[in-house]
């Protein structure tokens, strides 16, 4: 079928194009960061705690991460605000017809997310207490680990489906929308971000120099040692997902500039493998921190930029179809608003006061010569004859007289109106 | 008409942002707006005073305020966003458009109220001694940053309701400033301090050892802080009342029930105002009598003041009808200024999502299947809340329903019910409507909660 080209909301942008994409971009950077530390440190909490349970001190490494996970997730949120409101904004018609069509699946994420959050909490507070119950503590964990996983994958399904409103016609169901190329390959490439970066900050985090933090045995250096060891396996990973996910782009979205941009990340991939390849086997590890958080953060933002590349290309067409029509929608719209403010633009005969009201009033319900909800007024007004003065009494506040009839509504008719309308009625009543 | 059909057809699609709404008002004015200042008042009060179990019964509140404001509370506030987009897009597109910056400023304020509440909570017990006053204070921010979000967002609430001259002149500041807007933001306020001490009574009975001096002297602290924003409370309440348009008053009976219990407002009034005085009669108990109860007995003023906080938010949404945005655009999504065109060249042809795009004979039942997705689905279900079924035999009893019959109730819908909007399309799609819906009385039928292109 057809491209379905919807109208665009009619209103205008509330500020220039450039502005919104910056404010999205830099946003959502801040966004998913955080969300990439509250994906990835819950599944290094559920790691850890495994380890823990042979060798107890990774158990005191678990509850730090854990310690931060409250932070990260609220950070998450909150800093998501800005990129939904500004994509609603920037892509109206593109993403409220992609959320439309997931309808329940979209709305599943806000209870969801509420549960992780819970099962963390859980999680946290009854660390102590669950000492002794090892397998129900690493039960609520694993259930937030588990939801974290598939929370993303109805983002990715709708943040994928606004990019090709050529599919939409054929999306019957959440299902239909999450089996289109690119999802999954987006999926493990966000997965791999986040355990990457989540590496990176604990590395950060458990050598900081104010670091309090009770490690038992473990030296500080063997467990930087095991964080740069997941950053350097998932950022190894990206090049196997990265590929991937570029062959599963739709052809026409892929520009020159967008190879450009994605040679660049692929050399500055390299870059930090090799970085975090010699951390990794570094006596004290640490030395080149401030290098790869440089390169990872150029490589994050790259991919910002990468992602509003592709969007661009994809939604461009479409963009253009809509601002056509709706441009087309609103000069007819407004010739037929100002044809119906002319003098006799609604046609027809002028009709008198008393029937306009009744009309307006009336006619929905009540018709002089047959039923319609309320009784036919021919033989309904036969006890108002020549007593205007009852009916009004009676529409101001009436009752109930007929058994098989709804009540009437009491109608809040101004003194003038109802006086023609009654007029009205007692004359053309047979 | 431009975006896909989204339908909770048994649940009604205003009752799911209803209650996704009402809890998140519930949350955020009892347990952020109103307690962070109370918690920080009380803190500065037990530091002065040298208090140490008042300080770690504040700190327990304040745990359970943190856990819930930053999952459910947080989570509803944006699930308000998605219900809303999923429901009605034209109408929350067309609102971000007008208020994006107001919303930019709120999201700036919102990220530093977290960030306050997660240092207010996470160095309560580290900022300690000489440092205690930076922590108050610190409590102080955070309450000002929660009030500074409602403020913000009662003024657009206030906008949906009265736009003021915006329509006409585009003037976004007088809508903002609309004259229920002080009103309203003032009634708020009082409310959330009112809210907040119920919830600290029920919680200091959880958390406190009965018949001791301490569960006394806590119980009648919140019952007192409680009480004390009554009064006034009730005042800009009253002022409020006053502020609201008239055409809108004329909507409170239905909208305080439903249709069916709209010769009843008075009894809705008097069992609503019941509600209140239980709500200050148990307050009175706990001030005057504070040692004579089990705990469980403290959650009821709290009980009391969500069921009235619900009661005003439901009426406070279903009154600005036939609009979803004052004067601007009605509840279905249509804007009185396209209805001229619309009823001219017709609801289908101008619809991105349906499959048929005119009536005729052979398409007639599925083209007025289409037209009530359009032109009724916002509000209405076929079968479960707010039924257009139940309401046509509510309309017809014991008749058959006759599609004439119906079609000229609907030629005039908006006079015979003011709440409703015109009917949006021309004369054909309205017998095709009136079609669909006399055949329900026979056939029944359900809607996907994916709707669009002729989905079954």
């Amino acid at each position: 079928m057809d491209t379905i080209v919807p109208k665009d909301v009619l209103l205008p942008l509330p500020a220039p194009v450039w502005l919104l994409v910056a404010l999205l971009l830099v946003s959502f950077l801040f966004h998913i960061l955080f969300v990439n530390l509250m994906v990835g440190s819950s599944l290094l909490v559920l790691w850890t705690e495994i380890k823990g349970l042979k060798k107890k001190d990774w158990d005191k490494v678990s509850h730090a991460i854990a310690s931060t996970i409250t932070v990260h997730k609220s950070l998450a949120v909150v800093l998501g605000v800005a990129p939904l409101l500004t994509i609603s904004v920037l892509y109206t018609a593109q993403f409220y017809s992609s959320s439309t069509l997931l309808g329940t699946a979209w709305l599943l994420v806000i209870p969801l997310v509420i549960l992780a959050f819970l099962f963390t909490y859980a999680h946290k507070y009854s660390w102590d207490a669950l000492q002794k119950s090892k397998g129900v503590h690493l039960a609520l964990i694993s259930v937030s680990c588990a939801l974290f996983l598939s929370i993303p994958f109805i983002f990715l399904t709708n943040i994928n489906l606004m990019l090709y409103p050529e599919h939409w016609g054929r999306i019957g169901s959440f299902w239909d929308a999450l089996w289109l190329p690119n999802v999954l390959p987006r999926f493990f490439h966000f997965l791999m971000a986040s355990l990457a970066l989540t590496g990176l900050f604990f590395v950060y985090y458990f050598r900081r120099k104010s670091s309090d933090i009770d490690l038992g045995s473990l030296k500080v250096s063997e467990v930087t040692r095991a964080f740069y060891g997941i950053a350097l396996a998932a950022t190894a990973a990206q090049i196997l997902f990265g590929l991937l996910l570029f062959f599963t782009l739709p052809a026409h979205v892929v520009s020159i500039q967008l190879i450009g941009t994605l040679t660049l990340v692929v050399g500055l991939v390299g870059v930090a493998v090799w970085l975090l390849w010699h951390e990794v086997r570094a006596e004290e590890p640490g030395r080149r921190f401030a290098a790869v958080t440089l390169v990872l953060g150029m490589i994050v933002s790259l991919m910002a930029w990468a992602r509003h590349d592709v969007r661009e290309t994809a939604v461009e067409p479409h963009r253009a179809m809509v601002a056509a029509k709706t441009a087309e929608y609103q000069a007819q719209v407004a010739a037929a608003h100002d044809y119906l403010l002319m003098p006799g633009g609604l046609g027809g005969v002028p009709a008198s006061a008393g029937s306009l009201v009744f009309t307006r009033r009336c006619a929905s319900c009540h018709s002089f010569d047959r039923r319609l909800v309320g009784p036919a007024l021919n033989e309904a007004l036969g006890p108002y004859r020549g007593n205007p003065q009852a009916l009004s009494t009676w529409i101001l506040k009436p009752g109930r007289k007929r058994a098989d009839y709804p009540v009437m509504p009491a109608q809040e008719v101004p003194r003038d109106e109802l006086q023609q309308l009654v007029e009205y009625v007692l004359q053309t009543a047979g | 008409m431009d975006f896909p059909i989204f339908q909770a057809d048994f649940f009604g699609n205003r009752l799911l942002i209803a209650l996704i709404a009402i809890v998140h008002v519930i949350i955020n004015h009892s347990f952020a707006v109103g307690m962070m200042p109370l918690l920080a008042f009380m803190e500065w009060w037990a530091h002065r005073t040298g208090r140490e179990d008042w300080d770690k019964l504040l700190y327990r509140i304040l745990a359970v305020a943190f856990i819930v404001t930053t999952s459910v509370g947080a989570l509803t506030g944006v699930g308000i966003w998605f219900s809303t987009s999923v429901v009605n897009p034209a109408a929350i597109g067309s609102l971000l458009r007008v208020f994006y910056w107001a919303w930019f400023t709120e999201w700036v304020v919102f990220v530093c109220e977290v960030v306050l509440i997660l240092i207010y909570f996470l160095t309560w017990k580290r900022l300690t001694g000489i440092r205690k006053p930076a922590h108050i204070r610190i409590g102080m921010a955070l309450g000002l940053m929660s009030w500074l979000t409602m403020a913000i967002i009662t003024a657009i609430l206030g906008f949906m309701m009265n736009s003021g001259a915006w329509p006409q002149q585009q003037d976004l500041l007088a809508g903002l400033l609309n004259p229920a807007y002080i009103p309203q933001l003032l009634f708020r306020t009082c409310a959330a301090m009112m809210m907040a001490g119920s919830l600290a009574l029920a919680l200091c009975a959880a958390f406190t050892k009965k018949r001791t001096a301490f569960r006394r002297e806590a119980v009648r602290a919140f019952a007192g802080w409680t009480l004390f924003w009554t009064l006034p409370m009730c005042i800009w309440a009253l002022v409020y009342y006053q502020a609201i348009p008239a055409e809108m008053m004329a909507n409170l009976p239905v909208a305080f029930g439903t249709q069916a219990w709209a010769g009843s407002y008075t009894l809705l009034l008097q069992l609503t105002l019941a509600v209140g005085l239980i709500g200050v009669a148990f307050n009175l108990w706990a001030l005057l009598k504070p040692a004579r109860a089990y705990s469980f007995v403290w959650l009821v003023p709290f009980l009391c003041v969500c069921l009235l906080m619900s009661q005003f938010e439901r009426a406070r949404q279903f009154i600005r009808k036939p609009y979803v945005l004052a004067y601007y655009m009605y509840s279905n999504g249509v804007r009185p200024h396209e209805s001229a065109y619309l009823v001219k060249t017709g609801l289908l042809a101008n619809s991105a999502w349906t499959a048929h795009k005119g009536v005729s004979t052979e398409n007639r039942t599925q083209a007025g299947r289409e037209v009530f997705l359009i032109a009724c689905s916002r509000c209405h279900t076929l079968n479960g809340a707010n039924s257009v079924t139940v309401n046509l035999a509510r309309l017809y009893p014991g008749q058959a329903w006759n599609p004439e019959v119906i079609d000229s109730y609907i030629r005039n819908i908006n006079g015979a019910r003011p709440y409703m909007p015109p009917f949006p399309g021309n004369a054909a799609e309205r017998g095709a409507l009136a079609a669909y819906l006399a055949k329900l009385q026979t056939k029944s039928d359900r809607i996907p909660s994916n709707a669009s292109l002729g989905r079954n």
